[in-house]
């Protein structure tokens, strides 16, 4: 079975934090040259990925959408290619116009659930200003389309419409939902961090709520709740990196509930996922890279011998939501080792 | 009867052991040979006079073996056995029986029709006697035919049969068999001896019981017999016992509170033979016991309410061959003394009537015989048997005796096999006799010795399923349809290559029994210091090396000596130059190789010779046990230090001066020279359940040489020559084994079975084992959910929403119905997956008016339409597009079902789906109503 915190969680995807618009150029990556056999991991799964975008941008079988097509959009975005020039320039305008095309331009919501929303704001944020929109459009579209900044702008708007109206001050599924969990609110708050890192106006208040809404489903262990409160605690390694991530990528991590999960997360660095193995490793990925960077860094060398035994040999991966979700978000946990993503700062 | 006490000595002498063990039976023909060996497979025809081809299973091509050199070919009993045809049954010389009809008697022939022989002309110096079968006498077995359908304990078989008889001077051996013993029975056996006469054969026994016990006998005699209390069948015999007690033979037979013995002859000192007839009365209990010539020697009456139907022999500390066994019918009349060496007839009223059968009178059904008295006709109605020929001569010309499904036998020199009939010639019959092979049992052979191997030739014992063989390979190549092993049975004039595929074994010598498993903490005290005493013996382990080079100059720091064990079950010695991420480097005198990938290593041993640490079962079970925690991480690697220390992680790396190991993500270095050796620990092998096999998939065709120093290769045989087996290993490069010097060749799967034994092998990482609520939760779903929550058994919430097709929806309006709500949404996995069963489920409940309706969680109509258009459903669907309705049922996960009353209350709540749901939601539903589901009706 699968909880509704787990289940919304396999949708999701991310993580944030950002800082500047612009990646680090890879001169002023941190630690050891990306080893031989992840770089060579990484670029079989991005030519499945490539190989298998549709002509209208997105990406079909298993889980599909705006948050899917944001994940894939991240993976190109993560690998050090040149966004607007290198070879997966393309692939990439194509994911951005689709994410786009699939937003309501009235609402600004992208997706048939937050957890796109969430995701898609994430891609969306990742990309602007790097990836260079005035290319975006084919010219008989560029005026009837929103740009990347545009298109983010009515995204944050939307999240924070939406938590407005959430007795919670967070998300579920519904934009309009009113009630909450710390799995679809993770992927939207990493959304709107990302958003906000890169330059778009969020309100603290919006930001605040949300964690004050972590902190509430933290308890003192570390482990994060799902839904409903705390109380029935089961241990999810990916709530739990949710939790850590949200606090550090939103400057809190003066906070208890910050040093709890980080500590659950590195006392444990063996334990595997009870299910959407996927899942909790790009969170886990991103929270300890945060959290402790010489954990990461053990953590780490687990992943990549665990990627490699599992690549399929067209380079895909296989997973819960299907191959393009599970591909997308191995290859993100794994993108840290590259650090071309704005929120995979430190 | 003799005395009690003599009784009583004697009885305390016996051992009592009883086989209880069924022989497993032949399905295809075997072909038995002197030394034990046989061969299954089948017989081909031949023109090649007193030779038999024979297709083995295990060969290309036929073998020929010399009819002198088989002891037997048993062939698959009938599975309807016909009773034999004809009114007579004719015993000739030398033990031959046909059944059949007579058609003419003459002062020099006689002429009969015995199918499926058909007319036989035999000369009359070859019948012994004719008997009347019918209506008093039908045979229920005529034997032995060789050890076919007798038992012998599974761990004692000492038994083995030459002529169609059975022999063992083992002290102990017992042979048992089947035989349902009609209710009046004669039983003819005649036993045979070469040097003391020391058996028991008993009439009427199980497999369970042992039938003699001495003491308990003396016990009954003299009414000292106490009921033991150790149950009911240790103090229960049946049947009745031919005992030799010292040089008399006796007959014994026992009960709870009953017994009886009689004496029934001395018994000849040295080489001798026994040939008597029992007749058995088994309602009254009696046992009258008659020689050949119809004096009566013992009787016995003793009633056995229990008998067993059986028979069986056992050798005590003489030796002893069962020649002939013949159970029949009896028509309740004892037999009258009669002399065996005049011809007379025995008639129906008992008379005697001595004198030549002249002739016999087709038409008038009569014999003429020509007596003392003048000549005489018999009606051949009153005549039950006519001895003919007495002390007639056994044929001359004979190499095999054929045993027909009938019974019937007949003994000849073989002509030729054609057109699956055997050609046969006997002395006295004139012309050739043809038997279909579909109608023979068996061919019995007289070898008992195979010939001695051309000088310089090395036997070995092939066993293979179906085949066990001594013999030697001789020169071959591998081809498309052949492997390079040619085999030459030692009997055989010719050899075949050998099947591709097989398992077995060719043992040239015996390995020695297993040492007691007392581990030594020798590795302790050792130090990795070079053996040379070893590893003078390992450097040149298989005779001939690859090449010649000499062996580059040893670094001090390489020189020591290891070996290197693969999971195939080689053992290479070898020196270890590194380890790496992708396997082991090494350099080796035997082998080509220089790197094996570590998917094929299971250990290496640097310190050659030590024996493991000793590690009682508790620490090792610790070691080899993958916790929970490290599932997705498990250790590869143990590592033995010198000092019997064991560390559990990965080893990264390993060059001369030392090895890092991973060990909960940490690097950790050790010096090499504390490393005595390493155990690899394989993915595959923990997960067993999935049968990963070590071997590639060529495994069916690969070879293991096994030297008398331990050291084995195993790769793929291509040629034998020059008194070497030659092959390739994808490990290990070209291979090459003296045959004068190794010990045994295991062959295909048997491989994997001796390696699976070895060691290093048998370290092998499992599982810990799973909290039970992560084992309940593995099969999907968290079940019924009533003892947790609060909606069941109170009122549903009122449901009020709009359905996908347009409708409304209101819950309150169907009281009276039995309500099944389905919670989901589309992006939900386990919904999709349980949406069917529970569709599926409720259908079966349409008759009893139970309705169901899914509840779609917050997603656009388009959205809906297309997950019901995918799972093909046609379900009523509500559009809980603000998630307003599932807040009020509480629902936390999806999938959850809520299985609503007809008085509108919650009466059992799902959560999660699961495989389990299907079976939980009929019960459910079954509980709310009175009809079973619709398919029960």
């Amino acid at each position: 079975m699968i909880f509704i915190k787990s289940i919304r969680q396999t949708l999701l995807l991310t993580t944030a934090l950002v800082s500047p618009a612009f990646a680090q150029p890879p001169t002023d990556h941190v630690g050891e040259v990306v080893p031989r056999d992840v770089r060579e991991m990484y670029d079989r799964g991005l030519q499945y990925l490539a190989k298998t975008q549709t002509e209208e941008g997105g990406w079909r079988g298993g889980q599909d959408g705006p948050g899917v097509d944001g994940m894939c959009l991240m993976t190109f975005l993560a690998s050090g290619e040149d966004p607007n020039f290198g070879i997966y320039s393309n692939h990439i305008r194509k994911a951005l116009r689709s994410i786009i095309r699939s937003q309501n331009a009235s609402t600004g919501f992208m997706g048939n659930s937050m957890y796109h929303h969430g995701f898609g704001t994430l891609a969306l944020a990742e990309a602007y200003g790097t990836v260079d929109d005035r290319n975006l459009w084919p010219a008989g579209d560029a005026a009837k389309a929103r740009s990347i900044g545009a298109a983010l702008e009515l995204a944050v708007q939307c999240a924070v419409t939406s938590q407005k109206k959430n007795s919670f001050d967070a998300w579920r599924y519904s934009p309009d939902a009113n009630d909450a969990d710390t799995s679809v609110s993770g992927a939207v708050l990493v959304g709107l961090l990302a958003a906000r890192n890169a330059g778009i106006e969020v309100p603290d208040e919006s930001i605040d709520r949300a964690i004050s809404y972590f902190q509430s489903m933290t308890s003192d262990s570390g482990q994060v709740a799902y839904s409903g409160g705390l109380g029935g605690f089961d241990e999810s390694l990916a709530r739990i990196s949710i939790g850590c991530l949200v606090y550090s990528v939103a400057r809190r991590k003066d906070l208890p509930q910050y040093t709890s999960t980080l500590a659950y997360l590195t006392q444990r660095l063996e334990q595997p996922a009870h299910g959407y193995r996927e899942y909790t490793a790009y969170y886990e990925s991103q929270a300890l890279f945060q959290g402790d960077i010489e954990a990461w860094e053990k953590w780490n060398k687990l992943l990549v011998r665990q990627l490699k035994e599992a690549q399929q040999d067209d380079g895909s991966f296989k997973g819960d939501f299907g191959p393009t979700v599970a591909t997308s978000m191995s290859l993100l946990a794994l993108a840290l080792n590259y650090r071309f993503l704005p929120i995979y700062e430190r | 009867m003799i005395s009690i006490r003599v009784a009583a000595s004697l009885f305390l002498l016996m051992i009592t052991i009883v086989g209880t063990v069924r022989a497993d039976e032949p399905i295809t023909a075997v072909l038995h040979l002197p030394d034990g060996d046989f061969f299954s497979g089948e017989l081909e025809d031949s023109d090649t006079a007193d030779s038999l081809r024979w297709q083995s299973t295990a060969a290309t091509q036929a073998f020929d073996f010399p009819a002198s050199q088989i002891s037997a070919v048993h062939f698959a009993p009938k599975q309807e056995q016909q009773p034999p045809h004809g009114e007579y049954c004719f015993e000739l010389s030398g033990g031959d029986r046909l059944f059949g009809d007579l058609v003419g008697l003459s002062p020099e022939h006689i002429e009969i029709n015995a199918p499926p022989l058909g007319a036989i002309v035999l000369d009359r110096a070859q019948l012994v006697r004719i008997l009347r079968r019918n209506p008093v006498r039908e045979w229920v077995y005529l034997g032995p035919n060789g050890l076919t359908g007798w038992e012998q304990p599974k761990d004692s078989k000492n038994w083995h049969e030459e002529a169609g008889h059975l022999i063992t001077d083992a002290a102990g051996a017992t042979v048992r068999r089947e035989c349902q013993i009609p209710e009046q029975a004669c039983v003819e056996f005649e036993i045979s001896w070469k040097k003391k006469p020391d058996f028991v054969f008993t009439i009427g026994t199980n497999r369970e019981q042992d039938p003699t016990t001495a003491k308990r006998f003396i016990e009954v005699l003299a009414g000292q017999i106490v009921q033991k209390q150790q149950g009911r069948d240790e103090s229960r015999t049946t049947g009745f016992r031919f005992e030799v007690w010292e040089e008399s033979l006796v007959i014994v037979s026992e009960r709870e509170k009953i017994a009886d013995v009689a004496f029934v002859s001395l018994l000849e000192s040295g080489e001798g033979r026994l040939h008597l007839r029992a007749y058995l009365d088994r309602a009254t209990g009696r046992l009258s016991v008659y020689s050949l010539d119809g004096k009566r020697l013992a009787q016995i009456e003793v009633p056995d309410p229990e008998a067993t139907d059986g028979v069986q022999l056992r050798n005590k500390r003489g030796d002893v061959r069962l020649e002939q066994l013949a159970v029949s019918s009896w028509d309740g009349r004892l037999p009258v003394e009669v002399s065996l060496d005049e011809p007379n007839v025995q008639q129906v009223d008992g008379s005697v009537v001595y004198g030549k059968i002249g002739s016999y009178d087709a038409a008038a059904k009569q014999f003429l015989l020509v007596g003392d008295a003048g000549e005489q006709r018999i009606d051949a109605a009153d005549a039950i048997s006519l001895l003919i020929t007495p002390n007639a001569e056994s044929p001359k010309n004979a190499s095999l005796r054929a045993v027909l499904q009938s019974g019937a036998s007949i003994t000849g020199s073989l002509v030729a096999v054609q057109g699956k009939t055997l050609h046969l010639r006997r002395d006295g019959v004139g012309q050739t006799l043809l038997l279909p092979v579909a109608e023979i049992r068996s061919l019995l052979g007289s070898g008992n010795d195979s010939p001695s191997p051309p000088e310089g030739i090395r036997i070995g014992r092939l066993e293979l399923n179906g085949v066990r063989s001594h013999g030697w390979l001789v020169d071959g190549a591998l081809t498309a349809e052949a492997t390079c092993i040619v085999w030459q049975p030692r009997q055989s004039t010719t050899n075949s290559a050998l099947n591709a595929g097989l398992s077995g074994r060719l043992v040239y010598r015996d390995p020695p029994p297993p040492k007691p498993k007392s581990r030594q903490t020798s590795v302790r005290q050792q130090r990795p210091q070079a053996r040379p005493g070893i590893w003078g013996g390992v450097l040149d382990a298989f005779g001939v090396r690859k090449n010649e080079q000499p062996a580059p100059p040893a670094k001090q720091s390489i020189s020591k000596q290891a070996l290197l064990h693969l999971r195939a079950g080689d053992k290479v010695p070898c020196q270890i130059t590194g380890v790496d991420e992708e396997g082991v480097h090494i350099a080796s005198t035997v082998v080509d190789s220089t790197f094996v990938p570590h998917e094929r290593v299971k250990a290496i041993e640097l310190v050659t010779g030590s024996s493991l640490p000793m590690i009682d079962e508790k620490k090792r079970q610790r070691l080899l046990t993958l916790p929970r925690m490290q599932r997705d991480n498990p250790p590869t690697h143990l590592i033995i230090a010198t000092n019997g220390d064991v560390l559990r992680g990965r080893l990264e790396e390993m060059n001369d001066e030392h090895i890092a190991v991973e060990v909960h993500l940490e690097t950790r270095d050790m010096p090499r020279e504390q490393i005595a050796s390493i155990i690899w620990l394989h993915r595959a092998e923990l997960e067993v359940e999935a049968d990963v096999p070590v071997l590639a998939e060529s495994a069916s065709t690969l070879i293991q040489a096994l030297r008398p120093d331990g050291i084995r290769l195993t790769f793929t045989p291509q040629q034998v020559i020059d008194n070497a087996l030659v092959g390739v290993s994808d490990i290990l490069g070209a291979c090459r084994v003296d045959l004068q010097t190794v010990d045994m060749l295991l062959m295909g799967e048997a491989i994997e079975k001796a390696t699976g034994e070895q060691e290093f092998h048998t370290w092998k990482l499992a599982h810990a084992v799973e909290p039970r609520y992560l084992l309940d939760d593995a099969a999907g779903g968290t079940g019924p959910a009533a003892p947790t929550s609060g909606l069941v058994g109170q009122p549903a919430p009122e449901i009020r929403l709009k359905l996908a097709s347009g409708e409304s929806f209101q819950l309150s309006a169907e009281k009276g119905h039995v309500v099944v709500l389905d919670f989901w949404a589309s992006w939900c996995g386990p919904c999709m997956q349980a949406m069917p069963a529970v569709d599926e489920v409720v259908r079966e409940f349409e008759v009893s008016g139970v309705k169901l309706v899914t509840v779609n969680m917050q997603e656009d109509l388009a959205t809906v339409e297309g997950a019901l258009e995918r799972l093909k459903l046609s379900s009523a669907v509500a559009l809980d597009v603000d998630g307003a309705t599932a807040e009020t049922y509480g629902v936390t996960a999806i999938p959850q079902t809520v299985v609503i009353d007809a008085e509108g209350k919650v009466s059992h709540l799902f959560v999660g789906g699961g495989s389990q749901l299907a079976d939980q939601l009929r019960e459910a539903i079954q509980s709310l109503t009175s009809k079973p589901p619709a398919g029960e009706l």
